[in-house]
């Protein structure tokens, strides 16, 4: 008499039987099945497999771009310049702006002289597709000029923001906003100088680029 | 003579003229092999699978949650301007500056230039959807002191400014806890009425951080 195989039923006739070949191709037609479908799930699993990596791969990508969206610099050393009207970047005081990105910057800039004087900002930038600076309305005191803020069109190089300084330590805020383009990554950098007769102008080690890429 | 195949010992009779009849028992034998082996591995399939699956879902619960971070924090840029001429009454209007909030804290920034004739008064007030705290203040960014706070009502007209024609930026700090989702939005109009007019300039942005 015959049996049956524990798990696919495959059929096993009694050694006392006839050769039955109907059996035979039976039992074929049962392994061709189930390898089948052991096949199809394989398939499924590494496709599926796939996607997942894939997916992990994105995610890296993602947590590193979250990871590097916010970055605070603190200038960490005083510069000196001595009286000139000719803009030069700041050592510590820049970033690399990647493309197709928008940008809120934030500079706080602790400026001291020792006499009265003038200190001129502007900026050297990658191509970019908006941007605009928000400083303080008013040359001595903007506390005066309370709840407005002027607009300073920022070109690279040119001279943006010019403020007169008092002779003492005097924070100056600029709020930047900055949309690149695609395929226009490059260094945001703070430029500065002072026209201060025969004396110089310290930028102070206080002093902080703030960047919140948001895009 | 029989052979064996290579990995599970599968018997192969001799297939040559004059060689083995079929034996059953040998036969027999191979198809239980054969279960043994094909169950073993559609078990481990099925294991891969719960595994591939049990990844795929801690990976989907990643990926909801690196989209909210990606989405804490919101610019909007308008660029548009615009100018109205002596609407006779005080108006109150939607400007560029809208988003979409979700029941959360947020803090959100507003800078918008604004004009008028000389001498005119704009108001600005802010709509957004049900919140157990908003609170607003408005001034000089960078003098702290200088902002005055207040809780507007969503909807009412308040911070009234006279500008001047050159355009100023103006600079709202909102402090907000939403119960609802919905819209957040400043709107901007005129106070003084007669003859002369008010508008806006390009410069015109809202920064958004979303708190959980």
């Amino acid at each position: 008499m015959s049996t049956a195989t524990a798990h696919y039923g495959f059929v096993k006739p009694d050694p006392s039987d006839f050769e039955d070949v109907s059996i035979i191709d039976q039992n074929m037609d049962s392994i061709d099945t189930a390898l089948w479908i052991n096949a199809q799930n394989e398939t499924s699993n590494e496709n599926a497999h796939t996607t997942n990596a894939n997916n992990v791969a994105s995610h890296g990508t993602r947590i590193t771009n979250l990871e590097g969206k916010d970055t605070l610099t603190r200038k960490g050393v005083v510069t000196n310049r001595l009286n000139t009207s000719a803009l030069a970047a700041d050592p510590q005081l820049t970033f690399n702006a990647i493309a197709s990105a928008l940008y809120k910057v934030t500079f706080l800039l602790n400026f001291k002289s020792s006499t009265s004087s003038t200190v001129q900002i502007g900026f050297s930038l990658p191509t970019i597709a908006r941007k605009s600076a928000l400083t303080p309305d008013g040359t001595s005191d903007p506390n005066n000029n309370g709840w407005q803020l002027a607009v300073n069109p920022i070109t690279s190089g040119a001279v943006a923001y010019t403020h007169v300084l008092e002779t003492t330590y005097k924070v100056i805020p600029i709020s930047v906003f900055l949309q690149t383009i695609a395929g226009q990554s490059g260094a945001f950098t703070l430029l500065w100088s002072g026209n201060n007769g025969a004396n110089s102008i310290d930028l102070d080690a206080e002093s902080y680029l703030l960047v919140e890429r948001v895009i | 003579m029989s052979t064996l195949t290579t990995h599970y010992s599968l018997v192969k009779p001799n297939g040559a003229a004059g060689g083995d009849l079929i034996n059953i028992g040998d036969l027999n034998g191979d198809m239980d092999t054969i279960d043994t082996q094909m169950f073993n591995n559609a078990q481990n399939i099925a294991t891969n699978t719960t595994n591939i699956n049990n990844q795929t879902a801690t990976i989907n619960a990643q990926d909801t949650r690196i989209t909210t971070l990606e989405g804490q924090d919101g610019l909007v840029i308008d660029l548009s301007t615009g100018s109205t001429v002596n609407p006779g009454t005080a108006s109150l209007s939607d400007t560029g500056l809208t988003m979409q909030v979700t029941a959360n804290k947020y803090e959100i920034d507003l800078y918008f230039e604004a004009s008028a004739t000389a001498g005119w008064q704009v108001q600005f007030a802010f709509v957004y959807p049900a919140a157990s705290s908003f609170v607003s203040m408005v001034g000089n960014s960078f003098d702290i002191s200088s902002m005055v706070a207040s809780s507007p009502a969503s909807g009412a007209g308040n911070y009234v400014f006279t500008p001047g024609a050159s355009g100023k930026i103006y600079h709202f700090k909102v402090i907000a806890v939403f119960t609802a989702a919905g819209t957040f939005k400043l709107r901007y109009g005129n106070v003084t009425t007669g003859a002369g007019n008010f508008g806006y300039g390009s410069n015109k942005y809202m920064t958004s951080k979303r708190y959980a």
